[in-house]
């Protein structure tokens, strides 16, 4: 389990987080989210102890993230990895195989090959997504019990989206393997998150369960045979409200259930549920704090 | 095998190839001018025509070139990501870098002495070779208080480019402040004639640059390696007298090889590629030099125009651009008081 509590840190005089507490339970896989510049990538960097943090403790199974011990447990992925003229695949395993003993060439080769990379050849030479999938390799190869993942799906074709998704589903059943993971790809990290923090005015804004906080909104169509505006709704619990005439799109915040029965009281012609997702609630997450309007 | 171990192997076998190919590169230049030395009649042989000054200069150049090869690594904030996070200690990485380092000077160094030794040995029996034992562990001693100075200068700074500058001008600074103390201050307002004539004046000038216990060294060892040196080589005794200058070289890199681990491990991986703010770089260096230099210009005024033009160009390197800070323009501006010192000692 990973343990964040209290954590502060500034870059320079900017405070980028404030106070932070939270934890990634054993075989969770974690969204971590937020708009461009939130702290995303600096949390990312403090948990996995590139950067030592102003005030706070970071716990890895209750050892220090600074501790030896507690880092072989974990691989940290950054958003755009350094690599030199001469680097390659194979240059990189060796390194890291130096640090995690329980790395194994056959089985990194076998991600490379899934991927279509040769191992041999120069990074250089490779294009961004290329470069990301050989990293992937990199970081599943070592199996560790917390992944930590910057950006991860920048770059990926649909494909290689598949197959990392698969592949970190595999780990994690597996290998019990915890993974942090941050990117503005809310769709994908739907897809395998199981719970997500979003990072808004340097602290947790909000945090939980996805499906759990997914359901605590819903969404409908609904089309009006007479005129009406958007006061038609004063009273309910609205989210947003999109209007084309006689047509409506709102975003309601309570049970679906109970907000059908009390839009069908504003007598539409036509009332539909729609399927509401993680990136819309995150949009409406956003806005109502102040961004994007 | 503990992951510092595994790291420093790691380390060492990556730098191989170049470990290698320097090595190559100083046994070619070396051995032609040791070959040529020995062409030269005894009387004409100098110490600097034996090959050992060749040896001297190489150390020098490997001290500063290494470390600053070593560790640009970690002026990266991308490479920083790809190294901080892994299991090791950051004490352990700044330890196994340092070593990694200094273990591919001594390979190099090592190497290029050993055949000039065996040159040597081989064609003349001009030279007493066994002192070159003695001045082998020595140099190499002098060369680690050398690479630790360096090593802790390049650290202080946040991008590889600063880095190189701060150790170009770290080699001069110090000889810079003993000249500008004893030619604008004693030699102008207390006692020049003394001062001038004053051979101390000038042994502590030349002490203040960094390769000078290096070549202090090699002097006194020449003189015992050569045997029936025709000269009469006076500053032997002269160097035996001040031999606590070696001393003070030794503490100060100690006290550089220390203050290189508290800056690996304190200073923080987000300062990587960030301006260079520290005491030791351009904060300190742009105004001591550009002041020492004005006033050393000794009312020169095309000299001093292009002292103060440099400073300005020193401070749009530091900054970045020309957003200077107050403390920049204030720095600045006392140059003017310098200016004035300059044209009254020139005078």
């Amino acid at each position: 389990m990973i343990e964040i509590k209290g954590l502060s840190h500034s870059l320079g005089k900017k405070l980028i987080l404030n106070d932070i507490d939270l934890t990634l339970n054993d075989g969770s896989v974690m969204g971590l989210v937020g708009i461009n510049g939130a702290g995303k990538t600096t949390l990312l960097r403090l948990v996995s102890g590139v950067y030592n943090a102003d005030a706070g403790e970071i716990l890895i199974d209750g050892v220090p993230n600074s501790e030896e011990s507690a880092r072989r447990e974990l691989f940290f992925l950054p958003d755009d990895p350094y690599y030199t003229t001469y680097t390659t695949g194979k240059n990189l395993f060796d390194m890291y195989s130096v640090f995690y003993p329980q790395m194994k060439r056959e089985t990194f080769e076998q991600y490379m090959k899934d991927f279509a990379l040769d191992s041999k050849k120069p990074i250089r030479n490779f294009s961004k997504g290329m470069r990301r999938q050989l990293y992937i390799a990199l970081a599943l190869s070592v199996r560790p019990k917390y992944l930590l993942l910057d950006e991860a799906f920048d770059g990926l074709d649909p494909l290689a989206r598949l197959a990392f998704k698969r592949a970190i589903n595999t780990l994690v059943e597996e290998n019990g393997t915890s993974v942090i993971i941050s990117s503005h790809s809310l769709r994908e990290l739907e897809d395998f998150c199981d719970c997500y923090a979003l990072i808004d005015k340097q602290t947790i804004a909000s945090s939980g369960d996805i499906a759990e906080r997914v359901e605590r909104f819903c969404k409908f169509q609904l089309a009006f045979t007479r005129e009406i505006d958007e006061s038609a709704f004063d009273g309910l619990p609205t989210v947003s409200v999109e209007q084309s005439g006689r047509f409506f799109r709102i975003v309601l915040e309570g049970r679906a259930d109970e907000m059908s029965s009390r839009l069908e009281a504003l007598c539409p012609a036509v009332i539909e549920q729609m399927h509401m997702d993680f990136e819309e609630m995150f949009i409406h997450e956003v806005e109502k704090r102040g961004y994007l309007k | 095998m503990s992951s510092f171990k595994k790291y420093l192997l790691w380390k060492l076998k990556t730098s191989a190839l170049r470990t290698v190919l320097f090595t190559v590169l100083a046994v070619m230049l070396i051995l032609p001018m040791v070959s040529e030395a020995v062409d030269y009649t005894h009387s004409d042989i100098s110490y600097s025509s034996c090959g050992i000054s060749n040896l001297e200069i190489l150390l020098g150049i490997l001290c500063t070139v290494i470390p600053i090869i070593e560790l640009s690594g970690f002026k990266n904030r991308r490479n920083i990501d790809t190294l901080y996070f892994l299991p090791i200690r950051r004490e352990k990485l700044a330890a196994a870098h340092y070593i990694s380092g200094f273990l591919q000077i001594f390979f190099i160094y090592t190497v290029a002495f050993f055949a000039t030794y065996a040159y040597l040995t081989i064609s003349t029996d001009w030279f007493a070779l066994g002192y070159m034992l003695p001045y082998y562990f020595l140099s190499l001693l002098v060369g680690l208080g050398i690479y630790s100075i360096f090593a802790f200068i390049f650290s202080q700074a946040n991008t590889v480019l600063d880095g190189v500058i701060f150790c170009a001008a770290w080699i001069f600074v110090v000889y810079l402040v003993i000249c500008g103390i004893q030619e604008c201050i004693i030699e102008s307002f207390i006692n020049s004639q003394y001062f001038f004539n004053n051979r101390f004046a000038y042994f502590l000038r030349d002490w203040g640059l960094i390769y000078e216990q290096l070549d202090s060294l090699t002097v006194i060892f020449y003189d015992m390696i050569e045997i029936n040196d025709p000269r009469n080589n006076s500053y032997i005794p002269w160097i035996m007298d001040h031999v606590y200058m070696f001393f003070i070289w030794g503490a100060a890199g100690i006290a550089a090889a220390i203050g290189y681990f508290i800056t690996f491990v304190k200073k923080g991986a987000e300062k990587a590629g960030e301006i260079s703010d520290t005491p030791f770089g351009y904060k300190t260096l742009i105004p001591v030099i550009a002041y020492l230099a004005i006033l050393l210009a000794k009312g020169h005024v095309i000299s001093i125009s292009l002292y103060v033009a440099m400073m300005v160009i020193a401070y749009v390197v530091y900054r970045r651009g020309f957003k200077f800070k107050k403390s920049d323009v204030i720095c600045m501006l006392c140059s003017i008081p310098a200016i004035i010192l300059s044209l009254i000692i020139g005078s």
